[in-house]
């Protein structure tokens, strides 16, 4: 309901410049909006956003040749990903056309389910927990596996689905992305894993997106909240959250902010970063130099997850839909990954052999799942509560998070050097009081508990109980933010009169 | 003419030795009291980076939904601390001077029981006994299914302050029932009114301005004060959110600022809303006849509503005493009505550990109250005795510190001593301990002037020319007959400026540099924000308290002596 007071004519300016430059530029917003207004007029962008998409969809394939014989994908790639693929893919199959639809996973998961737009064929994307909505919601058809040479498993993750929803065709690690020379002027060090992100010297260095609007970036919330545990997860995240720069409008908006030197360090999928890096590397653009210092790596505690390819159930080309898939999964389609402007892990590893020296191989790689097992069952059931929870509690409290942490940083370094009883009760407070998270762990894994919340759409208001809650996340997020500065205020004043320099900075 | 040569005489009788002190005590005022405030103003209209004039801190002030937030709060907890005190205070002013009531005594007692005890002492106490889970409401819980929200959020500051300052209203109110002619009460029964209508139309109108003046003061003081607020953690209210700007931001932030300038204007306001009301007793006075209201026996219903009464607001009034008396003894105290078992361990903690926070204050209040006892006296006497020009205007500087609350003058020593370097050490002058005196010593200013004043007033100037007509010098005078006379008054003052400025805490909080110079009551406000130090916090507390009772009880018997040696010399 709160979204729907912001949709007044007096935005309308605001809608008419982000059309513009949705039609200049498809992929990327390049000067990003302010998080909060974006995330506040959500309702009508997505309605823009899917405007555009459908203005935007390649001219040949808009005008459409032969109707029976185009297949139509709905994917969240960039079109330096699906255009190669597009173009092979034709070649391989003279008779066949691929239509691409270009949206957000999260945005493509409503369209979906509220069967709006035009029939769709395939459902191509990275997020596994996606792929999971729509089979919980009986919209994919089943498929067959295809003979790829691909364990069952990398790490513990199976890479198709064991219910044969959907068929894995990439490997995703997600990790972090950093720009050396920016970490070298600042004296940061790279970091490692999850854990370093939430250390005080990365403060306001750091970039990410919200797991609302990225699937990418809702699978690393969701990895660490079941690496984790539930409260001790949103705890990490809460006090990675005290670092952030910004939280940008889209995925590609976090690789592109460390290109840009607006932050630091991001998080994201690998192959985003790893396409920067051989890009700039190849020095094609001198005016992205600054982006020659571009770094991947995935955190120590990482783990590979499949990208998936489905059909969807009542598809109008069902045929053309099964050649796609055998296609992307053949060693021509497997090859393709490897390209520089693609850069993905194939699931083959036959392809490997092909790959430049030094090409990140899962197979080839301990990673840190041997004995944590990704549940994207659980994962589907919550994905909602966990984008509105971290929305609430993250993307629309970033200045108060950066305060709130910089201040109980401050005093536990004081403390350390100086311990006073009084000073540490009133941090423990305070951290207690900045990592709490409304929704508790039994809630979390209830079906139940999550069943009511929706991504707003526009024009379809969020269920009472759905406003409640979200009312009520707010309310907690605030208090608890209120308590937590103020007890590591009164923390700081003791702490400096201690050390004798007076109770202000 | 006439005007040029008065002014020539004047200035020819100035003497060297009064004009000395006069500057001194002046360049003493202009330094410590009107710089700093007049910095606090001026850095609120200026512009944080270039310096210029501007409005546009007060337009963020006012644009601020936690700083209009916060003004709406401390305006209506100041109003509604008005409302509560003014509920218990007129019952037992009613009782009082209406009726012939034997609990005389314990009225007295009640009217000075609370003040005793600074308000930010007891609110941790009162947290125990009638918070969420204190004893009251678990207590009502237990026996009757329902709690009653008294320290909830600005409950809490409404309630624990109402109960600190509603003497201020029951003295003043008193004194202008115990004023009012008898004779307009008889014509107006004789004209046929009587009951509430005598009371609404007749004895509340003329008892108003003193009722005002008492209400005004209790507003200043609870729109003033930090201390309780933020013991209660609650923050979003003025003087918090000044303290907490400058002790989060830093001194450069204009914020702080602007708020001390709202701190100050709505000060002057009740002030002047205060000296409006006593404008109308002068009225009142001069028809003076006979003394106060009809006095009536109470009929034995009524005494035992009266008795009922007085001993509910007793209770309310020892509560803090007693949960902090409590607290100080108890081993754990959380979720029952008492503690779990008593000990003797935090006294000790707080001899061994914190012996410093009671040295320190022994030795700032006493510097600050000699300090204010010197210039009152000084004040007074050149005010009184001499002809100096714009003396008054001594008296009226050292009078203007009652408009500045403590976190101002605070803020104001901060801003304007923090860049004067110290003789020999080079480190920040706001960080020498003797700036807390200062700031202590002209918080307390006006109480001692008052009480120097008064005493000087009452030493017959006959004396001193006697001495003078014996030989005596001035200085010689002063000294062996002016200052013996008035010894009393500025023992009290002395007193009262000693005990006060013991427990302050709004300048010293600001003004607190390290640990090792701290006084009492900020030792008193670290160990009450953690749940482990509360025990000793209130051990600390209780000796708080044995000070200022101690020195209130030796005010009052040096004037109670006073008053009788002038009664048996004339």
């Amino acid at each position: 309901m709160r979204r729907a007071a912001f949709t007044g004519p007096a935005r309308w300016p605001y809608l008419r410049g982000m059309d513009r430059r949705r039609l200049q530029s498809s992929r990327t917003l390049r000067e990003e909006p302010p998080f909060h207004r974006a995330g506040r007029c959500g309702g009508w962008l997505r309605g823009v956003a899917a405007v555009a998409a459908v203005l935007l969809l390649p001219a040949p394939a808009a005008l459409g040749q032969e109707g029976a014989a185009a297949v139509t994908v709905l994917t969240s790639y960039p079109a330096s990903f699906y255009e190669p693929v597009r173009e092979a893919f034709e070649q391989a199959h003279p008779d066949r056309r691929l239509r691409v639809v270009n949206t957000k996973t999260t945005a493509a998961i409503t369209q979906l389910q509220d069967r709006a737009g035009e029939e769709v064929d395939v459902f191509w994307a990275s997020a596994p927990d996606a792929f999971e909505v729509l089979k919980a919601a009986g919209l994919l058809a089943p498929v067959v596996s295809r003979p790829t040479g691909a364990p069952a498993t990398v790490g513990n993750q199976p890479i198709d689905d064991p219910d044969g929803a959907y068929l894995g065709f990439a490997l995703s690690g997600y990790g972090l992305v950093w720009d050396q020379p920016y970490l070298d002027r600042h004296g940061i060090a790279a970091p490692r894993g999850w854990e370093d992100l939430r250390r005080s010297g990365y403060a306001r260095h750091l970039g990410i997106t919200a797991p609302s609007r990225s699937g990418t970036m809702h699978l690393m919330v969701e990895t660490v909240l079941q690496l984790h545990g539930w409260e001790r997860g949103w705890a990490t995240w809460l006090e990675i959250a005290g670092n952030l720069a910004t939280v940008t409008a889209r995925s590609y908006g976090v690789v592109e902010g460390v290109a840009r030197g607006r932050f630091g360090i991001g998080l994201a999928i690998d192959f985003l970063g790893q396409g920067t890096e051989q890009r700039a590397g190849q020095g094609t653009e001198p005016g992205e130099a600054a982006g020659g210092g571009l770094r991947f790596a995935y955190p120590a505690d990482s783990v590979f997850l499949p990208a998936s390819v489905a059909v969807l159930r009542g598809a109008p080309n069902p045929d053309g839909a099964g050649a796609f898939i055998d296609f992307l999964l053949s060693p021509a389609g497997q090859a393709l990954m490897l390209r520089p402007d693609i850069g993905r892990l194939p699931v083959s590893p036959a392809a490997y052999a092909a790959a430049p020296a030094g090409y990140p191989n899962p197979y080839a790689r301990e990673t840190g799942d041997d004995l944590f097992l990704f549940d994207r069952a659980l994962s589907s059931r919550r994905y909602e509560l966990v984008n509105r929870l971290f929305d609430e509690l993250i993307t629309f409290r970033v200045r108060t998070l950066n305060r709130v942490w910089q201040l109980i940083h401050e005093g536990e370094s004081r403390l350390a050097a100086s311990p006073d009883p009084v000073a540490r009760d009133l941090l423990r407070a305070a951290r207690a009081a900045a990592t709490a998270v409304p929704v508790d762990a039994a809630q979390a894994v209830d079906p139940a508990f999550s069943a009511p919340l929706r991504r707003p759409s526009r024009g379809v208001p969020v269920s009472a109980r759905q406003g409640e809650l979200e009312a009520e996340w707010r309310a907690f997020s605030k208090s608890r933010l209120d308590t937590a500065l103020s007890a590591a205020e009164r923390a700081l004043v003791i702490l400096r009169v201690a050390a004798g320099e007076g109770g202000w900075p | 003419m006439t005007s040029l040569a008065l002014t020539r005489d004047r200035i020819a009788r100035v003497r060297p030795g009064p004009a000395l002190a006069a500057l001194l005590i002046a360049a003493f005022l202009l330094l410590f009291l009107v710089v700093p405030v007049v910095q606090v103003i001026f850095v609120a209209f200026q512009d944080k980076t270039t310096g210029a004039f501007t409005l546009v801190n007060f337009a963020d002030f006012f644009q601020n939904d936690l700083f209009m937030r916060s003004f709406w709060n401390s305006f209506y907890v100041s109003a509604m601390s008005v409302v509560v005190a003014s509920l218990l205070a007129l019952p037992l002013a009613y009782l009082t001077t209406r009726f012939e009531f034997r609990g005389a005594v314990l009225i007295q007692s009640l009217g000075i029981i609370p003040l005793i005890m600074p308000p930010f002492i007891g609110a941790v106490a009162m947290q125990l006994l009638f918070g969420r889970n204190g004893s009251v409401n678990l207590l009502l819980r237990d026996h009757f299914g329902f709690s009653i929200p008294f320290m909830e959020g600005l409950n809490g500051v409404i309630f624990v302050q109402s109960i600190h300052y509603f003497p201020f209203i029951l003295i003043n109110l008193s004194a202008s029932l115990r004023n009012i002619d008898r004779a307009m009460e008889e014509s107006a029964q004789n004209l046929g009114c009587h009951g509430f209508r005598l009371f609404r139309r007749i004895v509340f109108p003329l008892a108003m301005p003193g009722y005002v003046a008492g209400a005004s003061l209790v507003f200043i003081k609870v729109f003033d004060d930090l201390g309780t607020p933020l013991l209660l953690n609650v923050n979003d209210m003025l003087a918090p959110q000044a303290y907490l700007r400058i002790s989060s931001i830093g001194i450069a932030d204009p914020m702080g600022y602007v708020i001390s300038v709202v701190l100050i204007a709505c000060s002057l306001l009740a002030l002047w809303v205060s000296a409006l009301a006593m404008r109308g007793k002068d009225y009142a006075t001069v028809q003076r006849g006979g003394g106060g209201l009809a006095k009536r026996r109470l009929k034995p219903l009524e005494m035992v509503a009266a008795y009922g009464i007085v001993l509910l607001i007793l209770v309310l009034v020892l509560a803090p005493h007693v949960g902090l008396g409590l607290l100080s003894f108890a081993t754990i105290w959380s979720f029952s009505p008492v503690p779990d078992a008593f000990t003797l361990k935090h006294y000790q903690t707080v001899f061994t550990e914190s012996g410093q926070y009671i040295t320190n204050t022994l030795l700032y209040a006493s510097l600050a109250a000699l300090l204010d006892v010197v210039i009152g006296t000084a004040i007074a006497y050149l005010v009184l005795r001499t002809k100096l020009p714009g003396r008054q205007w001594l008296d009226y500087i050292a009078m203007a510190a009652l408009a500045v609350p403590g976190v101002v003058l605070g803020i104001g020593y901060l801003r304007s001593f923090y860049d004067v370097p110290m003789p020999f050490t080079g480190q920040p002058l706001s960080n020498f301990w003797l700036i807390l005196v200062f700031a202590l010593a002209i918080r307390r200013l006006p109480y001692a002037l008052r009480a120097c004043t008064a005493a000087l007033q009452q030493v017959s100037s006959s004396l001193e020319e006697a001495a003078e007509n014996l030989g005596a010098t001035k200085l010689r005078t002063v000294g062996r007959i002016v200052v013996p006379l008035m010894s009393g008054g500025i023992l009290a003052g002395f007193v009262t400026s000693f005990a006060t400025a013991a427990v302050e805490l709004s300048a010293t909080i600001m003004l607190v540099h390290s640990q090792s110079d701290a006084p009492l009551a900020y030792g008193l406000y670290v160990y009450m924000q953690s749940a482990a130090g509360r025990g000793p916090g209130a051990a600390l507390g209780i000796f708080a308290v044995i000070i200022v009772g101690l020195g209130t009880y030796l005010s009052h018997v040096v004037i109670e002596r006073g008053r009788r040696e002038r009664g048996q010399d004339h």
